[in-house]
């Protein structure tokens, strides 16, 4: 065999375990579940109903785009049309948390996050953005074969039957989030970095500082003001250096650690909605599936196939 | 490789250099800010030594997204197409430009009482809201501001939405527009429907709205604020908790966009108005 398609094969063989390495299904099934949640919190976040859904609410005056909205206000049908968003959004994410009909729940899901800012975007926050990407890559994979009402009444199908089916998947979602979170934290970190206020140190004196976002009715004293310096610069370090520190076991476990500690700060100190807690939970994805799986199974005590680790 | 995997490898491709392409920030997309030195500071150690090095870095590096945007110039429009389609906007600039003021929005409501029919009424009482923020601000915040801080949001995005359709006006006209951009008025006439049904009598009806946005300098690092100066500004802030103030009909009842009113430290601006 030439050098030349042993390389060529190492290669195909490389691209197809980081796409295609089949690896246990809990890892979705917990992004399954926690998405599920923290979308049916998003929603629940945008009420009253009728200051954000009905079109005569808080809502940008209808006239652009397809004229959809238009032509609902028109016929009389703004307010009901906009309970029924509400209410099936609702039931879609309570659906998708407790994994029933877990597919369908999570393309809803998807669907409907994703044109709620066509229908209001004046109270939605990057987390909204989060929620539609992460959701986009979980539609592509199976996240209810686990851990879900489906799979509990497909168990109670076949009685005698102990064993849990438990397909193997393709970890390509799983990247798909990762890349993602990856992008978002460098492109957030680069915005950073181009800002002034940024680079002089002084934005997380003036974001904490906001009365909109501050959640203490109290500013820093100037002695301390040498904190936010470094919590400046420090985020903005770690938000460029993120998708770096992935590439390696070591690095990747410190970058979530710094992660967990920043978004809890941020959360601490600012009512940012459900951002905080979306971008924690996209974390699950860089963990080792494997690993989660033995950590479920260690908690459900069930049989597992044999998995080899796959980071 | 099998011919599916090959044609997924294709699409996953495809969308990771999607994702990456509009990542990158872009002229006339949504452009960096122009890069500008940030201020030296020299009372604080850290930051004297770390702006004027990250400041040089930027000098070196801010040359490259605009050459990826170049570059990526051609395929621009149909990444842009497929990431809408999904609806997955790549840009993530949250706090990225952190206002350096405190943000308030107050709406004013005109009440007039039922006269002759057909006549249009005249305001025989005012009232004014304040509405942003929707949580006190004299208070820690917990669960209820993480309810409200939709609200707070949709206000804020409201006034940006407001600021921009009136610059673009202004910028193609060269004057203030006669007929204001309506980005604002969902908020006037949602807070004003509220109020004719909470506060008034059935025979009291709301005849103007006018919506006042407030702002109030934060200090700069380093510097406290005078406790006299927080203090009256809570004040001020208490009252409005309250709920909505009653007052006499001021003797200008047809106040237009940019008229200026000032509350202790908070310099508010009339930005959009309309009459019932």
């Amino acid at each position: 065999m030439s050098q030349e398609v042993r390389l060529r094969n190492r290669l195909i063989a490389w691209w197809e375990s980081l796409w295609f390495e089949e690896v246990p299904p809990d890892s979705y099934a917990l992004l399954r579940i926690v998405f599920g949640a923290l979308g049916l919190v998003s929603v629940l976040e945008l009420t009253p109903v009728s200051m954000f859904w009905p079109l005569d609410g808080i809502t940008p005056i209808p006239g652009n785009g397809l004229g959809i909205r238009s032509y609902l206000l028109g016929v009389g049908l703004g307010t009901i049309v906009g309970w029924a968003y509400f209410s099936t959004l609702l039931i879609a994410f309570t659906s998708m948390t407790v994994g029933y009909m877990s597919r369908p729940s999570i393309v809803i899901c998807f669907v409907g996050a994703s044109f709620i800012p066509s229908w209001n975007h004046l109270p939605l926050s990057s987390a909204n953005q989060v929620l539609t990407s992460v959701l986009f890559c979980l539609v592509w994979a199976d996240c209810g074969s686990v851990l879900s009402l489906d799979a509990w009444l497909a168990a109670r199908r076949r009685p005698g039957d102990s064993r849990e089916e438990r397909p193997a998947q393709a970890i390509w979602p799983l990247r798909l989030i990762r890349i993602q979170v990856c992008i978002i934290y460098l492109n957030s970190g680069l915005w950073k970095f181009f800002n002034a206020v940024w680079r002089d140190g002084a934005a997380v004196h003036y974001s904490i500082s906001l009365n909109i976002f501050h959640r203490f009715p109290f500013t820093l004293p100037p002695s301390l003001d040498w904190t936010t310096t470094i919590a400046t610069y420090a985020t903005m370090f770690w938000e460029i250096s993120f998708p770096l520190m992935m590439f390696h076991p070591a690095t990747r476990r410190l970058a979530l650690i710094l992660g967990v500690l920043f978004h809890g700060g941020m959360w601490t100190m600012l009512e940012l909605g459900p951002f905080s807690w979306m971008m924690i939970a996209s974390y699950l994805a860089f963990l080792d599936p494997v690993a989660v799986s033995r950590m479920v199974s260690l908690r459900l005590s069930s049989p597992k196939k044999d998995f080899q680790s796959a980071t | 490789m099998s011919r599916y995997r090959l044609s997924l490898s294709v699409l996953l491709t495809w969308h990771v250099a999607a994702l990456g392409i509009a990542a990158v920030p872009s002229p006339g997309i949504n452009p960096l800010p122009p890069v500008a030195l940030s201020r030296h500071i020299v009372d604080d150690r850290i930051a004297a030594v770390l702006a004027p090095a990250l400041d040089a870095a930027l000098e070196i590096f801010a040359p490259v997204p605009r050459t990826i945007a170049r570059v990526t110039r051609p395929v621009r429009t149909i990444v842009e197409l497929y990431l809408d389609a999904f609806h997955l906007p790549q840009t993530w600039n949250m706090f990225s430009n952190p206002p350096t003021v405190d943000q308030y929005m107050r709406v004013r409501y005109y009440v007039g009482s039922e006269q002759v029919p057909g006549m249009p009424s005249r305001p025989t009482w005012v009232a004014t809201e304040l509405v942003l923020p929707a949580n006190r601000e004299d208070r820690i915040r917990t669960f209820q501001s993480f309810r409200d801080s939709s609200r707070d949001k949709a206000l804020s995005i409201a006034l940006d939405d407001f600021d921009r359709a009136f610059d673009r006006i202004v910028d193609r006209t060269g004057k203030i527009p006669q007929d204001l951009p309506d980005d604002l008025a969902p908020i006037g006439r949602y807070f004003s429907r509220k109020f004719e049904h909470d506060r008034l009598a059935a025979d009291e009806h709301v005849v103007r709205t006018e919506v006042w946005y407030g702002v109030a300098r934060n200090p700069a690092r380093g510097i406290a604020l005078e406790p006299s100066v927080v203090e009256a500004r809570l004040a001020v802030l208490r009252a409005y908790y309250t709920g909505p103030l009653r007052a006499s009909v001021p003797p200008s009842t047809h106040l237009g966009y940019g008229s200026i009113d000032k509350e202790v430290d908070i310099t508010w601006m009339l930005k959009y108005f309309e009459e019932q």
